[in-house]
């Protein structure tokens, strides 16, 4: 863990150097989901993350912390990043006529090497919020991380769906409008 | 080749071709000055949650130069996925970073703000395009980077992500002009 500096001004105009938070910096070689992780590093250590910049498999993942996190956190960090399985989900297109025969392919990318299975659920939007507590699973088969289905509608409404259990692998929810 | 200061010069003064060089080569500076501009492919999008200023990428969107003036002039320009479902979320905030000093530090919001579609659920592509004028540089090395964060959400910049709809280039530019 190391300490971020920024250069500031003192009253006087002299430059001074301030800490402004720490960083801890992983090399994977998958990208990650960074919302997700955030959400997983801030459940981890509540107040400590400020938050996670990552540019795929180019560049370390960094995890920024507030000024308070010290090395105590560092297991804690690290279980989290390397426990990390992202999801990502890939639909060809968030529309679908709801005629039964109009298909939208999803696609599945679980980049990490052994990433868990796939399940997503797929819930019906009749209001504002999804009804995930009656919503239907959807398990996509995975080869070498990737894998597909199709889904077709045959009503009109919002079908919106997200990876089951999604905790330090996807936090998106992702809406398929059948017109 | 550096800048060097010009000589001065009076009335029947014999001006040797040591002098004249000066000239030639300070003209040669004027037509070369420290340069650089960085299109950045990382193969991949860059992604950020963090709600501080951090280096975008601090190893290769990063120009170090050494400057004779006072004075360079910055751009970057690059492609984001802008709108967000939830007000301002994942739309970032940029500044740039001289020496480890941001442009704007006397804003916590920094110096741009890339536009956001407040109106649609739909993500959608948006750009960020800003120069800056930095004075008061001293003579000599200087690094420029580029800083983003944002207020809540997800930010991405592509940057050569190989797929059509996200394959975006971004650009770091300096230049001394005076």
């Amino acid at each position: 863990m190391e300490t971020v500096y920024e250069t500031q001004r003192d009253e006087q105009g002299h430059p001074i150097q301030v800490a402004t938070g720490k960083r801890m910096q992983f090399t994977l070689t998958y990208p990650v989901h960074t919302s997700a992780l955030t959400d997983a590093l801030k459940a981890a250590l509540p107040g400590k993350v400020i938050g996670v910049n990552a540019g795929g498999v180019n560049r370390p993942v960094e995890v920024l912390l507030a000024l308070t996190a010290t090395d105590d956190d560092e297991p804690a960090i690290t279980a989290t990043v390397m426990a990390h399985d992202p999801v990502f989900i890939v639909p060809a297109k968030d529309q679908v006529l709801a005629n039964g025969v109009d298909m939208v392919i999803v696609g599945i990318n679980a980049p990490k090497p052994g990433a868990a299975p796939v399940t997503l659920q797929m819930a019906w939007k009749p209001g504002v919020q999804p009804a995930w507590n009656v919503a239907q699973d959807w398990a996509i088969p995975l080869t070498d991380g990737a894998g597909f289905d199709h889904m077709t509608a045959n009503d009109r409404g919002t079908v919106a769906m997200r990876v089951k259990n999604g905790t330090n692998r996807s936090n998106e929810v992702l809406k398929i409008a059948c017109l | 080749m550096a800048w060097t200061v010009p000589p001065s010069w009076s009335t029947s003064q014999l001006v040797t071709a040591t002098q004249m060089q000066v000239l030639s080569d300070d003209l040669a500076y004027l037509l070369n000055r420290p340069n650089n501009s960085i299109k950045r492919d990382n193969g991949s999008s860059y992604t950020t949650t963090s709600t501080s200023f951090t280096d975008l990428d601090g190893t290769n969107i990063k120009i170090t130069m050494s400057i004779s003036g006072s004075a360079v002039l910055l751009g970057f320009t690059a492609v984001i996925l802008g709108g967000a479902a939830v007000a301002d979320a994942g739309s970032p905030y940029f500044d740039f970073d001289i020496d480890g000093t941001r442009f704007a530090s006397a804003g916590t919001d920094g110096y741009f703000r890339a536009g956001y579609n407040s109106s649609s659920a739909a993500q959608a592509v948006s750009n960020v395009s800003m120069t800056a004028l930095v004075t008061g540089l001293s003579t000599g090395s200087h690094t420029f980077k580029v800083k983003w964060k944002v207020a809540s959400g997800t930010a991405t910049l592509f940057s050569g992500s190989g797929s059509g709809g996200s394959d975006y280039i971004p650009d770091f530019w300096a230049v001394e002009v005076a």
